[in-house]
């Protein structure tokens, strides 16, 4: 080995021991900013899938005698277990895809809901009312802020309350 | 990179020898040592910036499905709620004071509170989240009141 290159490899080991340094310097406070981001991320994109589920188990348990309800139900049960609950790009991709499904359906089995409902003469159980619902339990009404800590989430709890 | 030629004029230009470190033990020249410095912080530099994007991303996917799944649960829990408390709320004011409580409680800030998660945001031992457990059970009650088959 040359001089020339001893000193290159040199420099190279010089980096190579920089580069470790200065990636384990924050490992786990960088690790951890992204969990918590994720955590939020994911409890925001599930939770209208998983109202519209509890919503269909009611629906099918009341027995409304609507073939077409019934149908709907099952497409929208058939939809969401094909949702993959990782955040892998095909994934990602996927529920985008399904979701803008979904909320169609979802709005015809609500006007389905309405109809059979009509006789009650109250005012109307909307996909928009369930859509409001999943935004203000998302945090995403009063825009939920990632070091929010406990003082300033009982301020937006409260503002919930309001509605 | 730019400065890599300007770097190696310098050592060259010296008359100082270059010695290769030994394991553990290494006294550098002055040179060496100035050497060093530059590439070590430019290493530090780089490795701090790609490792930074590394640890978001790493953890937000070991995040994310837990998220998913409370965030999943928590809907539907409201949605269950939601539409009994439309169909039955007139008639039973437990079952409407329920459903607005639950809208307090399970929102995003409370369910992710660090008084549940760990300091690492990780759920109790047992992986349960003890708000929603409660909640659950009281769905649960409400299910069997008005025969509703959960699938």
């Amino acid at each position: 080995m040359s001089e020339f290159d001893e000193l290159l490899h040199l420099e190279e080991d010089f980096y190579n021991e920089g580069y470790q340094e200065g990636h384990n310097e924050n490992l786990k406070s960088n690790f951890l900013e992204g969990k918590q981001f994720g955590l939020q991320v994911g409890f925001q994109r599930f939770v209208l899938l998983g109202q519209m589920v509890g919503i269909c188990d009611v629906l099918d348990s009341m027995n409304l005698q609507s073939s077409a309800l019934s149908k709907n139900v099952q497409s929208i049960r058939d939809l969401i277990s094909k949702i993959g609950m990782t955040n892998d790009d095909e994934n990602v991709e996927e529920l985008e895809k399904i979701m803008i499904k979904l909320k169609n359906k979802f709005r015809t089995i609500m006007i389905t809901f309405q109809r059979i409902m009509k006789k009650d003469k109250r005012e109307p159980f909307t996909f928009e009312i369930i859509e409001e619902i999943s935004r203000i339990i998302a945090g995403e009404v009063q825009g939920f802020v990632e070091d929010e800590d406990v003082s300033e989430a009982k301020t937006s709890q409260d503002q919930a309350q309001a509605w | 990179m730019s400065d890599e030629n300007d770097l190696l004029d310098d050592v060259w230009g010296s008359d100082s020898d270059v010695e290769l470190p030994h394991e553990n033990e290494v006294k550098y020249s002055r040179d060496l040592q100035k050497l060093r410095e530059q590439h070590n912080k430019r290493g530090y530099l780089d490795g701090i910036v790609s490792s930074k994007e590394a640890n978001l991303q790493q953890g937000f996917n070991d995040g994310f499905p837990t998220g998913a799944n409370i965030g999943f649960e928590v809907g539907k829990i409201i949605g269950i709620l939601q539409i009994l408390n439309y169909r039955y709320g007139q008639e039973n004011s437990q079952l409407r004071d329920d459903y607005q409580e639950s809208l307090k409680v399970l929102k995003i800030a409370n369910m992710l509170s660090k008084q549940v998660f760990d300091p690492d945001f990780r759920l109790p031992d047992d992986g349960k989240h003890p708000i929603l457990q409660k909640w659950q059970a009281k769905v649960d009650e409400y299910c069997t009141l008005y025969s509703i088959t959960r699938k």
